[in-house]
């Protein structure tokens, strides 16, 4: 038994998922089908909802197929005391993940990481300059993880921070692809996540056409870099687009 | 202190309301309360409109959001995970059910990373109680193979937008994400471990390893416990209060009364109004009400999911 | 002395119970009484008050192992806690348990006490401060939070912090039959189906306020365990505040003897 008496038990998932992790064969073949049924170069559909939490000054949902975000925005307030002065503001990033978030209990993925990177590709499109001394603090919330997490939280926080009514360049819109075998499959789920050689996201400005992060793992060769790079600001693009129309959406419904 | 009040009404006539709110929140509460209507247009007794959604989180066993409130946003999300665990020697034939209550930072400006809220253990510790001695749960009903495997059922509940009554739309979460349970058909593997019997190698090792559970999918939920909250303020008794109203207002009560209308909790934790017995009474009377309410929006939830 | 039902010695910390954490604490008490400038702690004190004793009457009790807590007031500090109204005195209560980490009871436990002392205490005589009420559980028999809610106000007023009243804590218990119980020991609380902590308020007013509702019929704090009738609370708190009142009485005269006795404080 896995398991031994004593005062606190010591539990373990029943789910198959624990042991099984060879890489399923079918992804090495040329051709086959996505786990959810979709083209290779198609994103998954997004839900976008500005204003889910009333407590916060801003807020956003995401519903990417099985991603679940809630990111609520405070501020811009007064920063910690222990900071020095400053002239420009400050952006505070923190992500965390719900226990249920990922199939087997609480083994939700490096918060402190997905954090620095929220930090990053948001900083750019922020200006900093408009809330001097004072903090903005950007706090996400998994919900449920089903792939793609960062850039969900990246494209649903920079949709808060609009719905807040913080001063930014741009939004900021992210999507990632991964390479699985010869193919390169856009918005990837957890299981293709999970059997990919390499992935690549962009963080970008889709109006200003920049790039605010890139970050490749894993092994690309430089045509594959160039379309996958092709792939994702074109998606960015796209995705924009929708941030763009949800907020022009509850900007209309909130003035009536 | 004459001059000052007078101050007050002086500079009330001229002020916007929403800074007369700021300025003076309590003032503002109690001439609402004269006329007996709260600032979001509730009568004193009126808790939130309420609604469920069951299943909302894909890779849970059981799932539930609870909107509380006229807004379209979720107040709580409360999901079930079962793993297994070797029961205690004392009850061979008996699980376990640990009941964790969160407040992540997006839910309210107070919480910050790496510091919990202060209200989130004890409201944590107060639904295990709740939940526990409540028997709603049959912890027998969670045992697979006595002595050997029994269900550890890990519930937790976020709270996603914290504006009052945490506990009472909590507890609702959570008897809703109970209800929504299904439970895995799982047997007993080569190697003594309980494992999942999925569809697609369920079919050849059948004869070999038999579901253990087959016919206990759902858990029997008797006596479910539903919680209202009252403030007490001075003569008033104000159901279902806002954040706004609980920072104002200290003193708060909740009744906890099952669907037998048996008095599972009467929890008052200290505050400048104190509770004679009318007032008990009264409050008491209001949680029956409550009661059938929460009662009809569970039982209509599940229907909704049956029929989907 | 006030009766057969408290015994002097017991006013004192007794030899077991100088171990690492109360010997700081009697070393800062010898302190204070040379100068009365130390900033952080102004006035500490403790008692040991045991309910069990108290309302069994039966002094002997006390070896067989009963609830005990030790209650000691630091302040007030200067400053309150992020989160907490300047404008008014800070409460902070840290309960300590008797072996191991705190965990979520514990900090239920300090919330409800918390609650409870804010309520009887005169917060606005020092705005902007902080006054510390460490709880230390030296043995939990049952109707611990009771224990700790009377411990914790005598020695507010052995501090010498300004009250509205005193509360007065008592524990009720449903027994399967139907019959109640007053303060249960551990073993009772664990077999009874439901039980009761109640907080009631004791002034000594002699007018009633508007109303004329007398102040004690009101329920400061309750804290129930487990599921009983609606009218099985009410016979509960029917039974509990004569008792309460009881208990009262004896808080009230042995904080009076303890004043007399006290040669520091009487100067």
């Amino acid at each position: 038994m896995a398991a031994k008496g004593g005062a606190a038990p010591a539990t373990y998932s029943p789910s198959p998922t624990t042991y099984k992790k060879k890489r399923a064969p079918i992804f090495t073949d040329v051709d086959w089908v996505r786990p959810d049924g979709r083209d290779f170069h198609h994103c998954r559909p997004a839900f976008l909802r500005t204003g889910a939490v009333n407590a916060a000054s801003g807020s956003a949902y995401a519903e990417f197929g099985n991603t679940k975000v809630i990111v609520s925005i405070f501020g811009p307030r007064e920063s910690k005391k222990a900071l020095m002065y400053s002239d420009t503001g400050r952006l505070n990033c923190n992500v965390s993940y719900t226990t249920f978030a990922t199939p087997v209990r609480g083994q939700a993925s490096d918060n402190k990481e997905i954090s620095s990177q929220l930090h990053k590709s948001l900083e750019g499109a922020i200006m900093l300059d408009t809330f001097p001394k004072t903090t903005v603090d950007v706090f996400a919330l998994v919900l449920e993880s089903g792939g793609c997490d960062l850039p969900v939280v990246i494209s649903c926080a920079s949709l808060a921070l609009a719905d807040a009514g913080i001063m930014m360049y741009d939004l900021v819109a992210a999507v990632s692809v991964s390479c699985l075998g010869k193919n390169l499959v856009i918005d990837p789920v957890s299981e293709e996540e999970n059997y990919q050689d390499g992935s690549l996201t962009i963080t970008c400005l889709p109006s200003r056409n920049e790039v605010s992060q890139l970050t490749i793992t894993g092994e690309w060769s430089s045509p594959k870099i160039h379309e996958g790079m092709e792939l994702c600001l074109d998606a960015c693009a796209k995705l924009g687009k929708i941030m763009r129309s949800c907020l022009k959406e509850s900007a209309s419904t909130s003035q009536e | 202190m004459g001059g000052s009040t007078n101050g007050a009404t002086d500079l009330s006539s001229e002020m916007e309301v929403d800074a007369f709110r700021r300025l003076f929140p309590l003032r503002f509460h109690e001439r609402h309360l004269l006329e007996s209507v709260r600032p979001d247009a509730r009568s004193l007794g009126k808790a939130r409109e309420t609604s469920l959604a069951l299943g909302a989180v894909a890779s849970a066993d059981g799932s539930a959001l609870a909107k509380i409130g006229c807004t379209v946003n979720p107040t709580m999300l409360a999901a079930i995970k079962m793993e297994v665990m070797t029961p205690a020697k004392e009850t061979p034939d008996e699980g376990c059910v640990a009941i964790d209550f969160h407040m992540p930072p997006i839910c309210s400006p107070i919480v910050r990373p790496g510091r919990p809220a202060e209200a989130a253990p004890v409201v944590s510790k107060q639904l295990s109680d709740t939940i526990i001695s409540s028997g709603m749960i049959d912890l027998k009903e969670l045992s697979l193979v006595s002595g050997k495997a029994a269900w550890m059922v890990y519930l937790d509940i976020y709270c996603l937008d914290a504006d009052g009554a945490l506990f009472d739309a909590a507890l609702l979460a959570a008897a809703a994400a109970f209800s929504h349970l299904q439970i895995p058909v799982v047997s007993l593997n080569d190697d003594g471990r309980i494992v999942v019997v999925s569809k697609e190698n369920g079919g050849d090792k059948k004869e070999k390893n038999k579901p253990v559970n087959e016919e206990k999918r759902k858990l029997k939920l008797k006596n479910i416990p539903f919680a209202l909250t009252c403030i007490l303020h001075k003569k008033y008794i104000l159901a279902d209060p806002t954040a706004e109203e609980e920072s104002i207002m200290e003193t708060l009560i909740t009744i906890v009364l099952d669907s037998s209308c048996q008095l599972v909790s009467l929890y008052k934790p200290g505050g400048p109004a104190l509770a004679y017995e009318s007032v008990v009474q009264d409050c008491i009377a209001l949680s029956r009400q409550r009661v059938k309410e929460l009662q009809k929006v569970l039982n209509e939830s599940i229907l909704d999911m049956e029929v989907d | 002395m006030d009766g057969p039902l408290i015994n002097e010695d017991r006013w004192l910390v007794p030899e077991a119970y100088s171990t690492v954490l109360m010997a700081p604490l009697a070393g800062l008490k010898v302190l204070l009484r040379f100068s009365l400038i130390t900033p952080p702690v102004l006035q500490f004190s403790f008692i040991i008050l045991d309910p069990l004793l108290l309302l069994s009457n039966d002094a002997f009790s006390l070896a067989s192992g009963d609830t005990k807590v030790i209650a000691a007031v630091y302040g007030p500090k200067a400053g309150t806690r992020k989160n907490e109204n300047p404008e008014k005195a800070c409460i902070e209560v840290i309960w300590k348990p008797k072996t191991g980490q705190s965990g979520k009871s514990e900090s239920e436990y300090e919330m409800v006490l918390k609650k409870t002392l804010q309520s009887i205490c005169l917060l606005n005589v020092h705005p902007n401060t902080t006054t510390s009420i460490v709880i230390q559980v030296v043995n939990d028999d049952g109707a611990l939070l009771p224990c700790a809610i009377n411990a914790a106000c005598a020695a507010l007023v052995d501090a010498g912090t300004p009250l509205k009243h005193l509360a007065v804590a008592i524990c009720c218990c449903m027994a399967e039959n139907g019959q109640i119980l007053l303060d249960p020991s551990k073993m009772e609380e664990q077999k009874v189906k439901a039980f009761v902590y109640l907080a009631f308020p004791n002034s000594m007013v002699s007018v009633l306020p508007e109303g004329g509702k007398s102040m004690e019929h009101g329920i400061l704090t309750s804290v129930t365990h487990g599921v009983m009738a609606v009218d099985d609370y009410f016979s509960c708190l029917k039974l509990g505040r004569p008792a309460a009142s009881e208990l009262s009485d004896f808080i009230r005269n042995s904080l009076k003897s303890k004043a007399g006795n006290d040669p520091s404080k009487a100067a």
